[in-house]
């Protein structure tokens, strides 16, 4: 079987791992700016999209699929964002004989209008919270007082936390929805938004769920990905502190009942915003894997797109009996920084070096001199830990961020480690406004001596190097005369 | 040379056998690696670190951490406290609205410019009340991150 990975970045170099631990064949796409990327040369073959925006590469559908039908490709895996839910594309696939390594169309199609999803879900009998659609020509001042604030605004056709705004009075109602409405239309090419009640210190716990086309459909147990900055998740771990056996229980069923409502083939999942009171409701389905996947995995000893292309070529759902070990975590080491609003931070990655250790995997798409650039989301790599329980997964994760090396652009990987180290963290007590109920402080301490020194040696081989065009071919140890400095 | 981190700074001398560092009474050896990466012994304590060259200075990695050196030129630091004329672009990235006009008077934290980066949307206002004396940009440019993107007349 020949599978073409619609995508770039670290998922496409996960999805081409399993495809090629199958024995099948893995055909990579790039835009001429990832000629040289990991995920390229990860794959048994490559392809050039023509063009110069993401528009005119990862989502020029047409050019994909005649890539796809040029060299034979059997199925499409499309990765996460991108073309992922996007159901023309699934169409598209289906009419080129190739099969698309996702859900239905009609399912894609349903769960991405927002609006939809949650009636869908109604009738099926998940708890969903209360809201209504707007669009801004009309009386949205009525229909929020009727909502009632604190609320939400929320792009129908979004994910990701994109053209999302929170709003806590009505003078900053009308500004919200203008500017999420843009952004949505931005990022998804709909700029319908609708007003949704906020749940005060909500946690977000999602399910992973999986059907196949015999009519089964399972949860894979949930993930916790409550501490989140501008909405998007950063920490992400299994099990959650905040379920005991029952409220997993009913949580679990209600995500089940939510893949039967849809017919679900292939892996999705159901998210849920969780009260400090102990109910739950409906937030949204995911219809493709997600970028927090690994700590299922990890948990499970699932390798979760090999169930993806199980599922997709027709078989029953491979699981067996579901046993969940231990407890898996997650960090999303970003190029930004922390201390700055958790700005992006571009640049070229002079040095890159990940941890390695027993249980402790490294997902990424980069590597040493890669470009980090504006045109692509600032996400270096995963951190993924496991432990036999929460306190042994977190200990090997501090371990972990303390010597990822990362220079040449500002990361998280200090922030991410104060984050995991906060005693409330420690205790689980979570939720997704934990960033601004805690502030993790910027470190303030002064560098020690040795940091001075290794900087003054730096500097000196800089200068060396521009003195001597051969500076690099003979040891700068051996050559004492360029090297006097003072 | 001479190095600076925020106000401090200090001189350092990459001794002629180039493997010998010191720093006052401060002295210390690279055992193995080079510039880029390796060990330090410190008054016979080793130091795993790596290094790189940054637009001002050099970024040092030890232990987890990650400090930012500056080459001292010798050029002061501007003062903070003071409240600034201009805003600037944070990141580096495309002027989505630029709301401002040379001659608007504007108000304290008004939104003036909606910049995007990385598909994330930020709105920068206003540091303070004033009239616009320019803009850096208009809807639609790429501006580099650092870059005057509304200067106030000054108080």
């Amino acid at each position: 079987m020949r599978v073409l990975i619609a995508n770039r970045g670290e998922i496409a170099v996960r999805v081409a791992q399993s495809v090629q631990q199958m024995g099948f064949q893995a055909i990579a796409v790039y835009a001429d700016s990832d000629r040289g990327a990991l995920h390229v040369r990860s794959a048994d073959e490559a392809y050039r999209l023509a063009g110069a925006t993401v528009g005119e590469t990862y989502l020029d559908i047409e050019q994909i699929l005649d890539l796809a039908r040029v060299h034979k490709a059997d199925a499409i895996h499309p990765g996460y964002g991108f073309l992922s839910e996007n159901a023309r594309f699934a169409e598209a696939c289906g009419k080129a004989g190739i099969t698309f390594i996702g859900p239905t169309p009609e399912v894609i199609r349903a769960m991405g209008d927002k609006i939809q999803a949650k009636e869908i879900m109604q009738k099926a009998g998940v708890p969903v919270v209360p809201g209504v659609t707007v669009t801004l020509d009309e009386e949205i001042t009525e229909k929020a007082a009727g909502v009632g604030y604190p609320l939400l605004v929320k792009a129908a056709a979004g994910g990701g936390g994109k053209g999302m705004r929170l709003v806590r009075r009505p003078a900053e109602l009308k500004e919200a929805v203008a500017s999420a409405s843009r952004e949505a239309g931005a990022a998804f090419g709909d700029a319908r938004v609708f007003l949704e009640k906020y749940v005060e210190r909500p946690r977000h716990v999602e399910f992973q769920i999986f059907g196949d086309s015999h009519g089964n459909a399972v949860h894979l147990f949930e993930r916790e990905c409550s501490v989140q900055r501008r909405h998007q998740k950063i920490v992400e771990e299994t099990p959650s502190p905040a379920l005991d056996d029952d409220l997993r229980a009913r949580m679990g069923a209600a995500a089940v009942a939510a893949a039967r409502a849809m017919n679900y083939t292939n892996a999705g999942t159901v998210e849920f915003i969780l009260g400090q009171d102990g109910q739950f409701y409906f937030l949204e389905v995911n219809t493709r894997l997600q970028v927090e996947h690994p700590v299922t995995e990890q948990l499970l000893g699932l390798d979760l797109v090999r169930a993806q292309l199980e599922v997709a070529s027709g078989r029953p759902l491979p699981f067996g009996t579901l046993q969940p070990r231990g407890h898996a975590l997650e960090c999303r080491i970003y190029a930004e920084d922390p201390a700055r609003g958790f700005l992006p931070s571009t640049g070229t990655l002079q040095r890159f070096s990940a941890p390695r250790a027993p249980f402790v995997r490294v997902d990424t798409g980069v590597s040493e001199g890669s470009e980090v650039t504006v045109h692509h989301d600032p996400m270096l790599a995963k951190l993924i830990t496991w432990g036999a329980d929460r306190s042994e997964s977190l200990a090997r994760m501090r371990w972990a961020l303390r010597r990822f090396v990362v220079l040449g652009v500002t990361t998280n990987l200090e922030f991410l480690h104060d984050l995991i180290s906060h005693e409330a963290f420690a205790r689980g007590d979570i939720h997704t406004h934990f960033l601004e109920e805690h502030s993790i402080a910027a470190r303030t301490e002064n560098p020690p001596d040795e940091a001075w020194l290794v900087a003054a040696l730096q500097r000196a081989a800089v200068r060396a190097v521009g003195a001597t065009a051969s500076a690099r071919d003979s040891s700068p140890w051996a050559d004492g005369g360029a090297w006097r400095l003072d | 040379m001479k190095l600076r981190y925020d106000d401090q700074e200090r001189e350092i001398k990459v001794v002629s056998s180039g493997d010998v560092l010191q720093a006052g009474d401060l002295l210390a050896r690279v055992v193995a690696g080079d510039e880029d990466e390796g060990t330090l012994e410190i008054h016979g304590r080793i130091v795993p670190y790596a290094a790189a060259r940054t637009k001002d200075g050099v970024a040092v990695w030890i232990a987890g951490r990650v400090w930012h050196l500056q080459a001292a030129t010798g050029k002061k630091r501007e003062t903070a406290g003071a409240v600034s004329d201009e805003i600037l672009a944070p990141m580096p990235g495309t002027i989505l609205k630029m709301q401002a006009q040379p001659g608007d008077v504007v108000t304290e934290k008004q939104p003036l410019v909606v910049m995007e980066s990385m598909k994330m949307e930020l709105t920068l206002a206003a540091p303070r009340a004033g009239t616009v004396a320019s803009i850096g940009g208009r809807t639609g440019d790429l501006v580099e991150m650092g870059a005057v993107l509304v200067r106030l007349e000054p108080q």
